[in-house]
């Protein structure tokens, strides 16, 4: 199989990560980004370094949509939509890593264990990064139901980087918190799901924590700690800064709880920046598993 | 004349590890409806839609304490606390209007109020009272407390309520905060005190005196930690001044409902509460940094000052562990 070319839209933080990312992974290409904006520092950075620099927007560079295979999209909830319509019409597949909801959910390390969390059979398909919470406590909730019964109650809280949270975060925390609570019921089957995001601005910055509350039945401290660790292990090979803080605590004979601390690669993002991390490798892996299915199952 | 604003039974219910009962509810609020109080605050300790195993699960919803507190309130508004992050329009806000709640509490870590507008820009539209609140309001310095306060300025708020979560702050502080803000911001500031360093009363006055419109205060000052500025102490000093503008039988009759019903409860300035205004620390974590410190053969003085060096905010509980391991480890002991 030949390379994954791609265009990255979006030449902000999470996208120049993404392209930095990109640039060192010998299964990728990157053909393009793109942006909107001729001054943009994004843009300036990879100038001799990406084929296609793209300052005035998608539709300028529709005539060589011919050279991608699909498409990362790192702009704004707002624009992804006009993205993934021109996407769809060229019959590319779409990554949409902003808060769109328009795609559907996608966690790499569960992608079939779950329903609705598979690689579509269809080449043009849009697949949701969700939130850095979702994407950060979706394996070990799914390990942690995995040995358990009758789960009533799962809640996931995450503390990231006052830094770390653009404008866009700041103006949707209801939209993050509705994202993560509908993945949380989809992924665990419990009657109800709580999502918390608290924002600590102390100085200097300290990494993403996560932690993961699951109330149920029929659990075993032993055995849920066995499969959390499995999980663990399986998401440092996405996620390298990816860790359990402490032991899995057992609250009550019902009521089990882990914490995580996410830490980032440090591409371009700052190391503390494990929220915006995660999202950036789970896009990548998104994108390896759909090109992987599709190019085996022969439809390109 | 200084608006009252009662927190009994919100922060109270910080002290009550959020079991506040509806038939309690019913009881204070018949008793505070005609004390001359301006608004009654309702619900989890950490405000709407926060009961969660991070920070304490609500023995009864925020909906069902704040429908039995609607019946009883005539003259005092009903007031939530409302922390975005924790609460959603959809999930808390907007129920929270079908009950009747006419005083929104919009409240923020002191220096990322910008997190507030959206909830802001909503209420407004919904003609409640809306005030922005700036927690942990100690950890910024005054230039950028200025900032944020002129954001929420910005939003329209009709008030902004500065709290001093940790109970860190002295008198003196208190007023240069008030003071400087009177200068630099149009909108109407209250105070929200807690008696960590035992001058909870002090600070709920001396913003006042520095021309803060409202100040906080619960009954048995049953709150957070060591509890807040005690509410009945506020007003035997306002007393003085304007003889006769309060009962101040109602309010000692108020203050005997929470001795007697939450006796077991009723804050003291114990050390550990010492430790976390010393430290700067949310007072809200006094239980959790108790049972740590029991837990792990830590000082609890020890483990506050580690909690304050992380500058942890409001909501961090899943770290206390965290810290509390690590200085175990440092410590040694096994």
């Amino acid at each position: 199989m030949g390379k994954i070319r791609i265009a990255i839209l979006g030449p902000g933080n999470i996208g120049s990560d993404l392209a930095e990312r990109l640039l060192r992974d010998p299964d990728f290409e990157v053909v393009a980004i793109v942006g909107r904006n001729k001054q943009s520092k994004g843009l300036e950075r990879f100038k001799n370094r990406i084929p296609y620099v793209v300052s005035d927007g998608l539709t300028s560079f529709q005539n060589d949509f011919d050279l991608v295979d699909g498409f990362f999209d790192a702009t704004s909830a707002e624009s992804s939509k006009d993205n993934w319509e021109f996407a769809q019409r060229n019959n590319k597949w779409f990554v949409d890593l902003t808060p769109s909801r328009i795609g559907t959910a996608f966690i790499p390390n569960i992608s079939g264990k779950v329903p609705g969390i598979e690689i579509s059979t269809e080449y043009s398909h849009n697949y949701s990064m969700v939130t850095c919470g979702g994407q950060s406590s979706a394996p070990v909730i799914h390990a942690m139901v995995s040995k358990m019964s009758d789960v009533d109650m799962v809640e996931v809280s995450s503390s990231i980087a006052a830094n770390s949270a653009g404008i866009a975060t700041r103006r949707n925390l209801d939209k993050y918190i509705e994202t993560t609570e509908d993945l949380l019921i989809k992924i665990s089957g419990s009657q109800s799901s709580k999502a918390i995001l608290v924002l600590n601005p102390s100085s200097p910055e300290v990494p993403m924590r996560t932690t993961m509350t699951v109330r149920g039945a029929g659990a075993k401290l032993l055995e849920i700690r066995e499969q959390v660790n499995l999980a663990v292990l399986k998401m440092q090979k996405v996620v390298p800064g990816y860790e359990l803080v402490g032991d899995i605590q057992e609250m009550d004979r019902e009521t089990y709880s882990a914490t995580i601390r996410v830490s980032g690669a440090g591409y371009f993002l700052p190391r503390y920046a494990g929220n915006l991390d995660i999202i950036n490798a789970a896009a990548v892996a998104t994108a390896r598993m759909h090109a992987n299915f599709h190019s085996i199952s022969g439809t390109i | 004349m200084t608006l009252l604003y009662d927190v009994t039974l919100r922060d109270g219910n910080h002290a009550l590890r959020h079991s506040l009962d509806p038939n309690f509810v019913r009881k204070y609020c018949t008793l505070a409806d005609t004390s001359g109080v301006w608004a009654v605050e309702v619900g989890h300790g950490n405000g709407l839609g926060a009961s969660s195993f991070l920070v304490g699960e609500s023995k009864h919803s925020d909906f069902e304490l704040l429908s039995v507190a609607r019946e009883h309130l005539v003259n005092a508004k009903l007031a939530v606390h409302s922390i975005p992050g924790f609460s959603t329009i959809n999930r808390d806000l907007i129920p929270a209007i079908n009950i009747g709640v006419e005083v929104f509490r919009v409240a923020s870590h002191v220096t990322e109020a910008n997190v507030s507008a959206p909830h802001i820009d909503f209420l407004k539209s919904k003609n409640v009272t809306v005030q922005g609140v700036l927690m942990m309001s100690h950890m910024a310095p005054l230039n950028d407390l200025v900032s944020q306060c002129k954001l929420l300025e910005s939003y329209g708020v009709d008030t902004i309520i500065l709290m001093d979560s940790a109970g860190f702050f002295d008198p003196d502080q208190v007023r240069i905060r008030i003071k400087t803000l009177g200068e630099e911001v149009g909108t109407e500031l209250g105070v929200h005190a807690h008696n960590n360093l035992g001058v909870g009363v002090a600070n709920a006055l001396a913003a006042r005196e520095m021309g803060a419109s409202l100040v906080d205060g619960a009954s048995m000052a049953l709150g957070a930690g060591a509890g807040n500025a005690q509410l009945e102490v506020i007003v035997a000093h306002l007393d003085r001044g304007h003889k006769n503008f309060y009962d101040l039988n109602q309010f000692f009759l108020m203050s005997d409902l929470v001795a007697n019903d939450y006796a077991p409860n009723l804050p003291k300035l114990r050390s550990t509460s010492l430790a976390s205004g010393v430290s700067g620390s949310f007072s809200g974590y006094a239980p959790l940094v108790e049972s740590l410190s029991r837990e792990f053969s830590l000082n609890p003085y020890e483990l506050w000052l580690a909690v304050g060096q992380r500058r942890l905010v409001a909501g961090q509980e899943s770290q206390l562990r965290e810290i509390a391991l690590e200085l175990k480890e440092k410590e040694g002991i096994n």
